[in-house]
């Protein structure tokens, strides 16, 4: 049995869980109103808001690019994050330190000095306002999340396991193909699902190198709201969320939620 | 320094017994061992000695005052933790002064004492270090003064020497129950380690699966299991299975399967009958190469031979299924594999049990 | 083993290496200069090495106040998140299996839910008309609705939330790594709960406080999003300014350095961070 204690911490506990999803509830909640206007349905629900997505083909642009962004920029992320993360995971060499430091940086500069200073560097070389612009960014911004990831789930990872394989006969290759890669092969994937959950939510750096024709689904559902706001915004949110949430218990079984957070 | 009383206690885990019913009485300033393997109730003992966690049933009197329903900070008991648990943000004065503070103590009082403490375990020089900085040993010494310091009624040691070095070990057996002696407090020792306890206590009781299985002085906990659980959990020991077949003047006589006749002492009074176990330690064996005048005496072939510096180690099949046997190394010529023998012991070293005391 | 050489596997880094050098190391390198060129609403960007803008920056009350009210608001956010997020954290440490599963992904919720529908949520709950405010005047506690969208509350709430989580990670880490046996100790030696959680609980979790303060500081001084949405040009922060310059004023290198300057805030303040708890002492004891 699960003993749940009652006292003051489990109320607080209570009100603090509410106070962290009250703005999701409440997104969802209006995505079912049958008004024109932001609110939230207490008699009446309607999916009147979803079929009205479709009418809409710049979101559904937007989400095809977001798509597409975050595919592709998943894909190279993981790719170099994964990499990055094996060379981390040599004990010591010199320099180790600050490399695990500058694969991280991206996290603790601010994404919008990273937003206009990609914008900079750019439209030097005229690449402004393009989806590899956008891209390049993602890949940036979302690097050190998987090596993150990656990193934890080598933490646990025995080395003696490789070298009883190579005193068996398996050589470099076939040990890293056959011993480590399956496995890490679950920190790997949680990496490249974060990255491409971070990649789909990125707004401020997008923001600033897609330039004004090109919109990510964040992208315009960020102008949308600064201008009108109708619960068509709502419904598309939800659906993000649900997307989310699927991303988000897989991650969880793959290598646990606190552990890819970085706890 | 006070009287423990344990009456009856009982503790459950998601249902399951882990002490059951358990009755002991350790009287001032005495050093009682709790020995056991892991699993058999001794820590959650000593938890509900200190007040960790409350008994299901049952009570707890220290110096005769019921303490079942007291919190641990409102017991007087020092407790020293398997790992120590030194404060590790305070120096090691801090550290001792911690339990004087919680009790109010003015500052001008607590410098002496903690002073004093720290002499008693021979680290004066120490007081402003912190603890990370100082050995294992000294870490354990540290945490002896703390727990000293505040004067408690009972000491409680969780196995407080298993991190300590083979050799440290042995030097902190000795100075440990020193200090004891010197304060004059009654202790409470869990340890899994039957040398341990054999080393330092004035009483063993010897736990499994929740109850005490014996309880008396080392030499009779080594000399008079009461079953072939402790005789093989304290020490290593023959058994040989046998049927009783009657007992006289304190000794009875157990027929092993080929007829051969063994005799030996029998404590659980002489009642018992049926299927029996002759217990003999493998030190109480003498190996001769031809027949000498002795109680018993069983040939065999030796099968084994361990050579283990100040002693030897034999294996030897008989009749009677294979024997230990350790010599001690005095010298001479070894016994080699494959060569006949003679073992011969007395009827005083033999230990005859019923087969179903099991426990 | 020798420490002294390069191990073949660490090459494994180069790509993901030379992809950060070239499109973030390089790009900041860039902007650095870029903060002391000159700009004119006709002639546009001017290049040359001029220290006006970062005059205009520290001269100017406009700007200055900005940076204040960041600070301020992150100095709040800090706040808030500690008081929240110890207690949370701390619950989590008492709970486990499937109740501690369930609580710790909704904790971790306002990281991983796109970062513009949360916002959006908190757009339409702190409105004039929202639930908040139809819930504060329907039980009387004011007439009005409170200004909380286009606010620095309605800033200071929308980071609190999704800052929170980092708070609780942080310090939840720290009661983890602690050894039951120290409160047990403390007891034996009179402690009553009260007392052994301050004089040993908390203390040790001294290092998690720390760095969890450090990190929700430096993301609030840098936050974007949330204050955009929920301020707006209405209730400018140091970012939003920054983005204004750049995609609305085009005055970039004003803009550049500005950032620059918000750079330089957070790392020192990380800096110091790290100077503190590489100290000898700190060291020795929270290890």
């Amino acid at each position: 049995m699960i003993k749940i204690p009652r006292d003051f911490l489990s109320y607080f506990n209570f009100l603090f869980l509410i106070f962290l999803m009250a703005p999701i509830v409440v997104v969802v909640l209006v995505a079912f109103t049958p008004e024109g206007w932001l609110q939230i349905p207490t008699t009446k629900f309607s999916l009147r808001w979803f079929r009205e997505i479709p009418r809409h083909p710049e979101f559904i642009e937007a989400f095809k690019i977001s798509l597409m962004v975050a595919i592709t920029s998943s894909i190279i992320a993981t790719t170099l994050g994964t990499f990055a993360a094996m060379a981390l995971a040599q004990h010591r060499f010199p320099g180790r330190d600050a490399l695990n430091s500058f694969l991280l940086s991206p996290l603790m500069v601010p994404t919008v000095v990273t937003g206009i200073s990609l914008l900079y560097f750019l439209s030097m070389i005229g690449l402004a306002s393009t989806v590899t612009a956008i891209i390049l960014g993602h890949v940036i911004v979302t690097i050190p999340y998987v090596v993150r990831t990656v990193s934890a789930s080598l933490v646990g990872f025995d080395q003696s396991l490789e070298r009883a394989a190579m005193n068996l006969g398996a050589n470099r290759v076939q040990t890293f193909l056959r011993i480590r890669l399956p496995l890490i092969a679950p920190g790997i994937t949680a990496g490249g699902i974060f990255a491409f959950i971070m990649s789909l939510d990125e707004l401020t750096v997008t923001l600033f190198v897609s330039g004004p024709k090109l919109a990510t689904l964040p992208i315009r559902i960020y102008n949308h709201i600064t201008y009108i706001t109708d619960p068509l915004v709502a419904a598309v949110s939800t659906v993000i969320v649900a997307a989310t949430f699927i991303g988000v218990l897989l991650l969880d079984r793959l290598v646990g939620l606190d552990k890819a957070m970085g706890a | 320094m006070a009287k423990l009383e344990l009456d009856k206690v009982v503790k459950k885990f998601d249902g399951s017994l882990v002490v059951d019913q358990l009755s002991l009485t350790i009287n001032d300033g005495e050093f009682v061992s709790l020995l056991g393997p892991s699993g058999c109730g001794k820590t959650t003992t000593l938890s509900m000695i200190a007040g960790f966690l409350q008994p299901d049933g049952g009570e707890i009197r220290i110096g005769g005052k019921n303490v079942t329903e007291l919190p641990p900070y409102k017991r007087n008991t020092g407790m020293v933790f398997q790992n120590y648990a030194l404060f590790p943000h305070m120096t090691v004065a801090q550290n001792v002064a911690f339990g004087l503070k919680m009790r109010k103590v003015s500052a001008a009082d607590i410098a002496p004492r903690v002073k004093k403490a720290l002499d008693l375990v021979k680290l004066p020089h120490t007081a402003d270090r912190y603890p990370r900085q100082l050995s294992g040993g000294q870490q354990q010494r540290i945490a002896i003064a703390r727990a000293l310091v505040i004067e408690p009624e009972i000491l409680l040691l969780d196995e407080p020497l298993s991190n300590l070095d083979a050799k440290l070990r042995e030097e902190m057996r000795i100075e440990l129950r020193e200090i004891q002696r010197r304060v004059g407090i009654t202790t409470v020792f869990v340890t899994h380690d039957q040398a341990e306890a054999l080393a330092m206590s004035d009483r063993i009781a010897v736990m499994h699966r929740g109850i005490i299985v014996q309880e008396g002085p080392p030499v009779a906990i080594y000399d008079r299991p009461a079953t072939e659980f402790v005789a093989d959990f304290i020490g290593a020991t023959n058994v040989i299975d046998g049927e009783f077949i009657g007992s006289h003047g304190g000794y009875g006589t157990l027929v092993v399967k080929n007829g051969l006749h063994i005799k030996g002492i029998v404590t659980l009074g002489s009642q018992f009958s049926g299927l029996g176990k002759a217990l003999i330690r493998p030190e109480k064996i003498v190996v001769s190469t031809e027949a000498r005048p002795s109680e018993n005496s069983l040939p065999g072939r030796v099968e084994h031979c361990v050579f283990l510096g100040m002693l030897i180690h034999y294996v030897v099949s008989t009749e009677a299924g294979r024997l230990s046997v350790i010599c001690q190394n005095s010298g001479g010529t070894f016994k080699t594999v494959g060569m006949d023998v003679v073992l011969s012991w007395e009827n005083d070293s033999t230990l005859l049990i019923p087969a179903e005391a099991k426990q | 083993m020798n420490t002294e050489k390069w191990p073949r596997a660490a090459l494994l880094a180069l790509p993901a290496l030379f992809w950060l050098g070239i499109f973030f190391l390089v790009p900041l390198i860039l902007i650095l200069s870029l903060s002391f060129y000159g700009f004119s609403p006709m002639e546009g960007v001017q290049a040359g090495i001029k220290l006006d803008n970062y005059v205009k920056l520290f001269t100017d009350s406009y700007y200055i106040g900005i940076f204040v009210r960041t600070f301020r608001i992150s100095i709040i956010v800090t706040i808030l998140c500690l008081l929240l997020g110890y207690p949370e954290a701390y619950y989590l440490t008492r709970v486990q299996g499937r109740v501690k599963a369930l609580v710790m992904m909704i904790v971790l919720s306002p990281l991983l839910i796109s970062a513009v529908t949360r916002t959006f949520g908190w757009f339409i709950l702190l409105g004039n008309n929202g639930v908040i405010n139809n819930t504060i005047v329907k039980l009387g506690l004011s007439d009005t609705p409170v200004k909380l969208l286009y606010s620095e509350t309605g800033i200071i709430i929308g980071l609190t939330h999704v800052l929170v989580p980092l708070m609780v990670l942080s310090i939840y880490a720290s009661l983890q790594r602690r050894d039951p046996a120290l409160v047990r100790a403390a007891e034996t030696l009179g402690a009553n709960p009260v007392r052994a959680f301050l004089e040993i609980t908390l203390p040790l979790s001294l290092p998690g406080i720390l760095a969890g303060s450090v990190l929700v500081f430096t993301m609030s001084m840098s936050a974007f999003v949330t204050p955009a949405v929920l301020g707006g040009s209405r209730v400018r922060v140091v970012a939003y300014l920054v983005y204004e310059e750049f995609l609305q004023s085009l005055n970039w290198p004003f803009g550049a350095a500005l950032a620059l300057v918000l750079v330089l805030l957070t790392t020192t303040i990380v800096l110091v961070y790290h100077r503190v708890i590489e100290r000898g002492r700190w060291k020795e004891v929270f290890r």
